[in-house]
């Protein structure tokens, strides 16, 4: 430690102090924090078969930020990445606090839940010597939550450890959970406007928003990419990229904006920086259901046709087929002529007859 | 006598941890540790579509998703035989960096400084392991400030991220032969502008208060020692063949350093549920032949080993490895916690400063991307440096689609069970010795544990099920 | 003895031909939309997809059309598949295979026809609700989600032409080597025949075949 000494240490927090202008703010921001827990909705968020994303997408909320968000927005019992809780006291916090806030908390679910073999492929924690089971703690704490949002599209609707051959049996929230109490916020990760504006929705008016067949929320689901992609005029013009980073309609290159549904186009990601599609890149329909199978391969415009034996993309199908097709009638052709029938079944006896 | 304390969930780190430790005398004296998620996703990668490993392996980490995509990307243009342009190098290598600086930022502030400094009596900040805080108010206070001010930092991190990169989490800006965004003027000094602002913040804020955690805890650089053997298989090519690397590759091994022979990995599988036969072999020809139940077996994840023996990686490992001076200078003592946590914080600002030297090297109006077509039959490996140590893709490709796919991750190394040797693997390592003072609250447990900024999604990934397993646990 | 009789009467004559010409443009400029570099038909997408909409509109028109004639002159007698028409496929198929000249008269279509035809109008449902679904997303997002997705809807939209292309390709060939009299017919309404080989088959005639 004596290579770098306190006098340096000093030398640098004061002068981070003077340039940011941080030290005046912090008995206000300790006195937000501490009232923060008090008359907001207390939210329980609990990941199963996730990759964090979804959470890390939440941090990247702009309007409000995720400062104002645990401040003034919510109470957030419990989060696997953010709480300080740890080890049996976090097992405590989640299980304790769903207790105590029976019927009145929301249960923030990221991540598909594992069902093959009990669910022994993920587990959120032991307790009294046993292991949680992800599939048995959401159906407990779904039980007792006023409602239950399933952030993400593996939440949602099964996602990336629920595709082929789904080696977990992962299966959406909403079949673990009763689906009427089952809000889903898809997208791999979802924009944080989302989650953001569906729980101001429900805090502002005590329902849950409008939402389509798929559960998601009409007011950002509701229509498609392709109906508002910058990019549009492109295709009406037939101008195509064959690259990536080319100028184009990038439909060619297996975008998936007009079957997705989202408003990505509109809203932007990252505080508006950018978004796929304006980076050059194909949407790749993560906000929909059967993402990644039904909705890929990510560079192909459809999903392969799959049947016993066989599995081809769609055009080749199509063309196989074709082709078989137009054999075949070359084949009957030349029967028919060499059988003489060529003209008709009843020809033989009515040549000549108009 | 020993008592068993169980840490589960080991929660602000990434995925699904639980540790067990055994405590006598008040020190650590034996460990285990289990990751308790399994997704497959290398089973579900197989039969699709190449190209499709860029994006599917990023949802393997939600953290660093950056890190799949480049090992990902270097692993499929190794496949398809090419090279992206310099720009293409070059913007693949900012939008890897804007999350190298989001990662530590986000490890150090909101993942590990909860383990020190006392948060306000609110959720999320309660309930937490009561005990060993020792930050007197005035300074904590100032630190849970900087927790504040950390977010928006890490929020500024991704979106200059999303410059180049599309969206983060999950980036859509690097792709097979480069990337698919565009560069101009206005994007460089966009990027720029928040790339300074980053710098100011690593160099004036969170490198201070790594400085002042270490301070008051100064007993942590004698603690989490671990197997003092390093790897880096380096990061961020600076030729457009990927050879010269501005983390440098390299080996440092039982106080040798050495250059890196990725020829010398192999994979131990004696305390691993998967059949002996197969042991010590390299990751290429490795065979996932499940055995559960395995006499004296205890894991399903492998122990990686490299020349035999058991290797820590990440920040410590590529910062001794660079010859960075301030962590050099510690000496033993940079092999600890709070040795990891400042090599984590140095190697931000280090990484910060290249990224403002590459801004400049890009050329505007240039091609970002080299096109390709998508061989028959192929191999490839992709090995770069992600924000938690050294990650490694390799794809086999038959008739157009994926044959076999292996990521050997980060975490794998440093969680690694004990190999052939009965040699235990870095965390376990480092864990043994560890004081704990109150069993109730093992705080001290979870310190030595999340310096390693552990990535649970990552390693747990590769376990391959079996017939009738309880868990999967790190022994 | 042979004498004229009506096979087609003007109003089938009419929803033919403009079925006819709405397919057609729809086949062409569906392939245009689906790729449009591999089958480059049109100069834009935007014209394209003008054409196949506006056909979109005739063919949906064609259809009702077709099913309320059908209905209203009980003409679905003679065009509808029925379970029973399945045994009378043995022995269409050795005539087509050319294992016999024999080709017993099953009234105005054979069961071949009468499974091609009924099933156009069975796939013409689909086509026209997986198209409106892709169509006018935000309007009928619940049409999607019957078929698992827009991408799903895409992928049946888009076999099911297929099927159309093969089965219209398969009715022009038949129809031009079977008896160019018929296709004559769909031009001027009559068709020459043999007093003993009634083309237009009444029930009574139609219960005796079955």
């Amino acid at each position: 430690m004596n290579k770098i000494s306190r006098r340096e240490f000093l030398k640098f927090a004061s002068f981070t102090a003077a340039t940011l202008g941080l030290s005046q703010s912090v008995p206000e921001v300790a006195y937000a924090l501490e009232n923060a827990a008090k008359g907001q909705p207390p939210v329980i968020w609990i990941q199963g078969a996730s990759c964090t994303g979804c959470s890390i997408s939440l941090l990247n909320s702009v309007h409000p930020d995720i400062k104002e968000i645990l401040l003034e927005i919510i109470s957030l019992k419990f989060h696997p990445n953010i709480s300080a809780a740890t080890g049996h006291v976090a097992v405590e916090a989640f299980l304790g606090e769903a207790e105590k806030n029976k019927g009145k908390f929301f249960l923030v679910v990221e991540g598909a839940v594992p069902t093959k073999d009990n669910g022994v492929y993920c587990s959120i924690g032991e307790k009294d010597g046993r292991e949680l089971y992800f599939s048995e703690i959401i159906k407990e704490l779904g039980e007792k939550a006023k409602a239950v949002i399933a952030i993400g599209t593996c939440a949602a609707y099964g996602g990336i450890p629920a595709a082929d051959p789904n080696p977990t049996g992962c299966v959406p929230v909403s079949e673990v959970i009763d689906p009427k109490k089952v809000l889903n916020i898809p997208g791999c990760p979802p924009h944080p406007d989302w989650f953001v504006g569906s729980l101001a929705h429900v805090l502002l008016y005590n329902e849950l928003p409008k939402t389509d067949k798929f559960g998601r929320p009409k007011m950002f689901y509701g229509g498609i990419i392709h109906d508002n992609c910058p990019r549009r005029q492109y295709f009406d013009n037939s101008i195509f990229a064959k690259d990536f980073s080319e100028p184009g309609c990038l439909l060619l290159l297996g975008c998936k904006g007009p079957v997705t549904y989202s408003d990505c186009p509109t809203r932007l990601w990252n505080g508006g920086v950018n978004w796929c599609i304006k980076a050059g890149h194909p949407c790749i329909g993560c906000t929909e259901p059967g993402f990644p199978d039904k909705i890929g391969p990510i560079y192909e415009k459809m999903p392969e046709v799959k049947l016993p034996g066989i599995s081809a993309s769609a055009d080749t199908f199509g063309e196989v087929v074709g082709a078989a097709t137009a054999i075949g009638l070359g084949a009957h052709l030349i029967g028919n002529i060499v059988t003489g029938r060529l003209g008709g079944h009843k020809k033989k006896d009515k040549e000549g007859e108009k | 006598m020993a008592q068993k304390i169980v840490v589960d969930p080991v929660t602000r780190i990434e995925g699904h941890l639980k540790i067990e430790v055994m405590v006598d005398g008040g020190k650590v004296v034996d460990a285990k540790s289990s990751g308790v998620l399994y997704r497959g996703i290398e089973t579900i990668l197989v039969g699709r579509d190449p190209r499709d490993a860029q994006q599917i392996t990023q949802r393997i980490c939600g953290v660093c998703p950056t890190a799949h995509a480049t090992a990902s990307t270097f692993n499929l243009d190794n496949a398809f035989g090419i090279q992206p342009p310099k720009n293409g190098r070059i913007l693949r290598n900012l939008i890897f960096g804007a999350n190298y600086l989001q990662s530590h930022i986000l490890h150090f502030y909101h993942l590990s400084a909860l383990d020190y400094v006392k948060g306000p009596d609110a959720s999320p900040f309660i309930p937490r392991y009561e005990g060993d805080y020792r930050l007197p108010n005035a300074v904590n206070q100032k630190v849970v400030e900087h927790y504040i001010l950390a977010l928006e930092m890490r929020k500024k991190a991704h979106e200059m991220l999303a410059i180049f990169g599309g969206k983060m989490p999950h980036v859509v800006g690097i792709v097979p032969g480069g990337s698919s965004e565009t560069v101009d003027a206005q994007k460089i000094i966009d990027f720029r502008s928040r790339l300074k602002e980053l710098t100011s913040f690593i160099d004036n804020v969170y490198i201070p208060d790594v400085l002042t955690i270490a301070e008051y805890y100064k007993d942590y650089f004698d603690i989490g020692r671990g197997c003092q053997n390093l790897m880096s298989y380096g990061g961020f090519p600076q030729s457009d063949d990927g050879s010269d690397r501005f983390l440098k590759a390299g080996v440092f091994l039982q106080g040798q350093e050495q250059e890196l022979n990725p020829e010398k990995i192999t994979e131990h599988l004696k305390y691993s549920w998967f059949d002996d036969n197969n042991s010590q072999k390299h990751p290429r020809e490795g065979v996932t032949a499940p055995k559960p139940g395995k006499d004296g077996a205890y894991s399903w994840m492998k122990a990686p080993r490299y020349d035999g023996h058991p290797m820590e990686v990440g920040p410590l490992a590529r910062m001794w490895i660079g010859g960075e001076k301030k962590v050099k200078g510690l000496g033993e003592k940079a092999f600890s916690v709070l040795g990891r946590h400042l090599a984590r914080a140095l190697e931000a600002s280090r990484v910060a400063h290249a990224m403002e030297e590459w801004l400049l090297e890009i050329e505007p109006g240039k091609p970002t991307h080299t096109p390709f077509e998508i061989p028959k039959e192929s191999e490839g490996m992709g090995l770069t440096e992600a924000p938690r140590g050294a990650l490694g893709h390799w794809i086999k490709i038959k008739n157009y689609k994926i044959a076999n796919y292996q990521a050997v991750v980060p975490t794998t190394w440093n969680a690694s069970p004990r190999d052939d040797n009965g040699v235990l693997g870095p965390i376990e390592q480092a864990l043994i010795g560890t004081p704990v003072k109150d069993p109730e609250n093992p705080i001290e447990v979870a310190r030595v544990v999340r310096a390693f900024d552990p990535c649970l999604a990552c390693a747990v990934h590769l376990f391959t099920p079996g017939q009738d397993l309880g868990k999967f646990k790190i022994y | 003895m042979a004498r004229k009789v009506l096979r087609h009467p003007l109003f089938i004559r009419v929803t033919h031909w403009v079925n006819m010409i709405a397919i057609t443009s729809l086949i062409i400029s569906g392939f245009y939309i689906h790729n449009p570099l591999k089958y480059n038909f049109f100069s834009t997408m935007d014209a394209a997809r003008k054409l196949h909409f506006y056909m979109m509109y005739v063919v949906m028109a064609g259809l009702l059309a077709r099913v309320y004639y059908a209905i209203a002159t009980k003409d679905y007698q003679n065009i509808w598949f029925r379970f029973k028409d399945l045994k009378n496929f043995p022995a269409l198929l050795r005539y087509y295979l050319f294992l016999t000249d024999k080709h017993p008269n099953w009234g105005k279509y054979n069961p071949g026809q009468k499974l091609v035809y009924s099933g156009w109008g069975f796939l013409l449902i689909i086509q026209i609700l997986t198209g409106l679904a892709l169509y006018k997303p935000d309007t009928f997002p619940t049409l999607a989600s019957i078929f698992g997705g827009l991408n799903i809807a895409r992928l049946i939209h888009y076999l099911v032409n297929w099927i159309f292309v093969i089965t219209v390709a398969i009715h022009l060939y038949l129809d031009l080597t079977e008896g160019l009299g018929i296709v004559k017919s769909m031009f001027t309404g009559y068709v020459t025949v043999d007093e003993e080989e009634p083309t237009v088959v009444t029930k009574e005639q139609l219960r005796q075949t079955l």
